[in-house]
């Protein structure tokens, strides 16, 4: 049949009516002349007329065969299997229910990993030769440090490098905008006129930097980002050619750059403004990008580079030591990477375990339908029908199920996407696109066809030969192996629930860890000294006004300054010395430090557990408050109080005066809550010349109830900052919350996959208990017969039930072990496993086992021993 | 569908009507008479069965069909045939040649 014979006959077949009317027009026609004919001969009327009818044939055939030839006999037929199959599908409706639950989850779960893996992993930006494109990195294996290359390299890779094509160089800044008086600070980042090149990107308006803007001391150009310039600017295109003041100058806007260019770190979202990369001004670079040349690989290309950087004489970060050029691909940059590889691991075994749970039910079915399918074909349907009936109803559920798991998979995405954490930027471009759409819809068909044929050929095969004779089932092995699948089963659900209970019960400690200080409506402005205050005079001067102004804002009831604000820590790395011992020798020992007004300890309500603060009126530079951790390492069985230590980096020279304790604080976790609250700490007066600092925070605390201060903060850092400095506004509670994130999106993650992998455990279960109860139907029936009771019943069923959820838990209790220490390694601050986590998870599942077999069982007690009996 | 009169030999009636068609359009009841006539009326088919096969033909683009009139100004449908059409009955008139030839040979009088 040629393609064309196809099209017409598809066409035919959507315009049978009018070919029916035309070709009754033709008969008619044909009719006609046959009468014309037989009345020039003499045969008028009745006659003639049957005469023409003779030599003509029967119309009614004619239009018989003509519709056949117009029909599309498969499709017609098809339509008739899909109905009935829909119907025989009606008619097991508990069936039918678990079978759309299992394709709907496994579908579901998958389209929603994998979309995400296909954005950020597989196609994580949009280059042209994406595939080539490298980030490099100075990588440093024994300090354990990566930095980024400096612009030293990338010219000296620029010169001299073979194995790449071109290089990108960016940098990220934030800086201050000023329009009308009113200052804000936003992103930018900062290119050199490759790079729009590099990226394949076009301004929607306007054009690229050029060289000479690219020069310190040449013209002054921006570019706007898209969602800036739609946001902020209203879109207005007339835009381009103005000027814009940014940190303490004038630039003009030279063109729009669109939301969908990215840069080539994934993590990272569009700027709000681009600005020229010019080098003598901000020669530190936070990425550099390479295209490598077609047909080199990256090991190659990270020996070449280095020999250039042996040769090339290099300085600044990333220089000298031990560091070398690593390059990266740029999905590597993904902050969760490995959470994303592991989902993926965990959304394959989910599909293996959903496709052994349809095949367990679709055995389930076979068995139940044996003698459905043997009395038709004892009646005349062929083979090859019941298989394609079998095949169309798996097509009908497969169907339907992608029909469900998509626009609920859309809507779950979402969610994921709504409630990632904020610095997983890279989610919120994650979208469903039609490569992911398509694969679940082939994988569902291709998956629906190969059950339905191994369903059909099992039925076929064994099904129609003994399906009369007796009421018979799966022989032994068959079963043995369902009882195999659904154990199995249920040990990967208990373990993933074991490891989910594990999660949670270690992020709800994280967020109920007592930090030692009061972190609920406290909120920090930092400002960089503004360049006029050169002197010390000058810094305390602006410091003192700093406090009064923040004391003004509205429903600040305690004001307080600080160098840092959490979880934003200071460490002091130095070697410390208790009065009256021997220098310590060895590596320095980390220290927190900051330097503190005197109002410190009570505005952040950290506690002091001896002592006192420093003198509000005049603080003692020699004075110091420390931590209890600190506290214990420097006078182990004795009081800090009043005794003496000093800090020095190992020289003679490089020593502090002696300092001494005056006060001792609660140990605290101040750098957010994965750390260690028994980290050694120090506080000095303010000023201290050991922890001078550019910058200065002020640390509020507001009434309960109060309105948040966060934006008379941002007025006041903009006011009181000089012009081009950017002033940083924190809201403590919110951010010491995000330092856990990450393992708190891990947990709802992996809670999701545990709750999927329940139910369909569940419904696996269902199946098994509900096929033996059918099979057993007769035996029951005659222990109802023999007497047995109602308890007795269920016990027979519950207890198989449970057996079977038994071993899979005690199993599943097993990889649990396993999996916990998997976990504590790789998601931050989870202990190992838990023995309640075990116990609850245990618990959950043999309850929830308990309710897969209630149906069941009720269907058990509610045989009627005669009809049973009789029923063979 | 069923099959032309049992004399006429099966796969033919399609060869038949192409050759018809190549002297020009024609309808079904003009292909009739043509072939009554042309065969001296060896060749008896029913007439409707004509119309299966103009329709198979024409979904496979041997020939097409359009509403025309008579020379009486009656509606009739036109069936011409199309160049794959021509090509079908090369192939057709080859095949028939080698069946004929084989027949022949057999029925020949030894």
């Amino acid at each position: 049949m040629s393609l064309r014979e196809v099209l017409n006959r598809v066409h035919d077949r959507f315009h049978r009516e009018r070919l029916d009317s035309e070709l009754h027009e033709e008969m008619q026609f044909h009719l006609r002349m046959l009468e014309r004919d037989q009345a020039a001969l003499g045969v008028p009327g009745p006659d003639g007329r049957l005469a023409a009818r003779r030599r003509f044939g029967s119309p009614v055939r004619v239009v018989e065969s003509a519709r056949d030839v117009w029909g599309v006999r498969g499709f017609d037929d098809l339509s008739q299997d899909v109905r009935f199959a829909v119907r025989s599908l009606a008619r097991a409706p508990g069936w039918t229910l678990a079978v759309l639950v299992i394709i709907v989850l496994g579908v579901g779960a998958a389209a929603v990993v994998f979309s995400v893996v296909q954005t950020l992993l597989i196609h994580p930006i949009d280059y042209p030769a994406a595939s080539r494109i490298a980030i490099a990195r100075r990588v440093d294996p024994v300090a354990e440090m990566a930095t980024s290359p400096s612009a030293d390299y990338v010219d000296a890779w620029r010169r001299s490098a073979r194995s790449v094509d071109a290089i990108a160089g960016f940098a990220r800044h934030d800086v201050q905008v000023s329009s009308d008086g009113a200052r804000t600070v936003v992103s930018a980042v900062l290119i050199d006129t490759g790079f729009l090149a590099f990226a394949g990107a076009h301004p929607i308006v306007g054009r690229n930097f050029t060289a000479e803007e690219m020069i310190a001391g040449g013209p002054r150009s921006v570019l706007l980002g898209e969602t800036f310039w739609r946001g902020q600017l209203r879109g207005r295109v007339d835009i381009v050619g103005s000027t814009m003041r940014i940190g303490d100058g004038l630039a003009t806007i030279v063109g729009i750059l669109p939301v969908t260019l990215q840069l080539p770190e994934v993590d990272v979202g569009p700027p709000d403004l681009w600005l020229p990369l010019i080098r003598s001004e901000n020669a530190r670079l936070s990425g550099v990008a390479v295209r490598l040349r077609p047909g080199s690989s990256r090991v190659a290309a990270e020996t070449e580079l280095d020999s250039i950087d042996a040769h090339a004489d290099i300085r600044g970060p990333g220089a000298g030591g031990h560091f070398v050029t690593r390059l990266i691909r740029p999905a590597e940059t993904l902050r969760f990477a490995n959470i994303l590889l592991m989902l993926s691991g965990a959304v394959a075994l989910l599909l293996i375990v959903a496709c052994a749970n349809v095949a367990h039910l679709m055995l389930v079915r076979g068995a139940a339908r044996e003698r459905e399918l043997a009395v038709r074909y004892a009646l005349g349907a062929g083979r090859g029908r019941i298989v394609r009936q079998i095949v169309t109803e798996c097509l009908v559920l497969s169907g339907a199920g992608c029909a469900i798991a998509l626009p609920a998979a859309l809507i779950a995405l979402r969610l994921v996407v709504a409630g990632r954490p904020t610095n997983l930027t890279a989610l919120s471009r994650v979208t469903m696109n039609s490569s992911v759409i398509v694969s679940a819809i082939i994988f569902a068909l291709v998956s629906g066809v190969a059950f339905g044929l191994l369903a059909g050929r099992r039925a076929v095969r064994s099904g129609l030969a003994n399906g009369l004779r007796s009421n018979s089932g799966p022989n032994r092995r068959g079963r043995r192996l369902h009882m195999a699948f659904i154990v199995s089963e249920i040990a990967l659900s208990a373990t993933l629930l074991v490891g989910a209970l594990t999660l949670v019960r270690g992020i709800t400690r994280l967020e109920g860890t007592d930090v030692g200080f009061d972190s609920r409506g406290l909120f920090a402005l930092t400002v960089p000294f503004p360049s006029a205050a050169a002197s010390q005079a000058a810094r305390d001067a602006f410091e003192a006004g700093l406090l009064e102004r923040g004391r003004a804002v509205v429903g600040v009831r305690s004001a307080t300054l600080a160098g840092t604000a959490p979880p934003r820590v200071t460490f002091l790395p130095a070697q410390f010395q208790a009065e009256g011992r021997p220098a310590p020798q060895g590596p320095p020992t980390t220290v927190t430090a900051d330097a503190v007004a005197p109002d410190y300890f009570t505005t952040l309500g950290l506690r002091l557990t001896a002592g006192r603060s420093f003198d509000a009126a005049r603080p003692d530079p020699t004075e110091v408050v420390i931590n209890e951790a600190f506290a214990r390492q420097l006078w182990p069985a004795a009081s800090p109080l009043g005794r003496r230590f000093r800090a020095g980096d190992g020289t003679p020279t490089g020593e502090s005066p002696w300092l001494t304790v005056v006060g001792a604080a609660r140990n605290a976790v101040m750098h957010g809550l994965l750390e260690d609250a028994a980290q050694p700490a120090m506080y000095l007066p303010r000023p201290s010349e050991l922890l001078a600092g550019p910058r200065v925070t002020l640390l509020v605390r507001v009434s309960a109830g109060a309105s948040s201060p966060v934006n008379a903060l941002r007025r006041l850092g903009m006011e009181v900052a000089s012009e081009g400095a950017i002033p940083k506004v924190t809201d403590v509670e919110r951010e010491m919350g995000e330092t856990i994130a990450n393992p708190r999106f891990t947990t709802m993650v992996l809670c999701g996959f545990a709750v999927v992998a329940v139910i369909l455990a569940m419904v696996g279960l269902y199946g098994v208990v509900a096929f033996t109860v059918a099979q057993r139907t007769r035996e029951i029936g005659i222990r109802i017969t023999l007497g047995a009771t109602n308890a007795t019943i269920a016990r027979l069923v519950v207890g198989q039930g449970l057996a079977i959820s038994g071993i899979g838990v005690f199993l599943g209790a097993v990889g649990a072990i396993g999996g916990a220490r998997v976990l504590a390694h790789s998601v931050d601050g989870i202990p190992g496993g838990d023995v309640e986590s075990f116990v609850v998870g245990a618990a959950v599942l043999l309850t929830v086992s308990l309710v897969a077999c209630i149906v069941p069982t009720v269907r058990a007690a509610a045989v009627d021993p005669l009809i049973a009996i009789r029923s063979e | 569908m069923p099959a032309p009169k049992p004399d006429l030999l099966p796969g033919t009636l399609d060869m038949l009507v192409l050759k018809i068609l190549t002297v020009g359009p024609m309808h079904g009841y003009g292909i009739a008479q043509h072939l009554a006539r042309e065969s001296d009326a060896l060749l008896r088919v029913e007439e409707g069965s004509l119309y299966p096969a103009l329709q198979r033909m024409r979904q496979r683009g041997w020939i097409k069909a359009a509403w025309n009139k008579t020379p009486n100004n009656q509606r009739a449908r036109y069936y011409t045939i199309t160049p794959e059409g021509q090509k079908q009955l090369g192939v057709k008139e080859a095949e028939f040649a080698d069946v004929l030839r084989g027949i022949a040979r057999i029925m020949r009088p030894a």
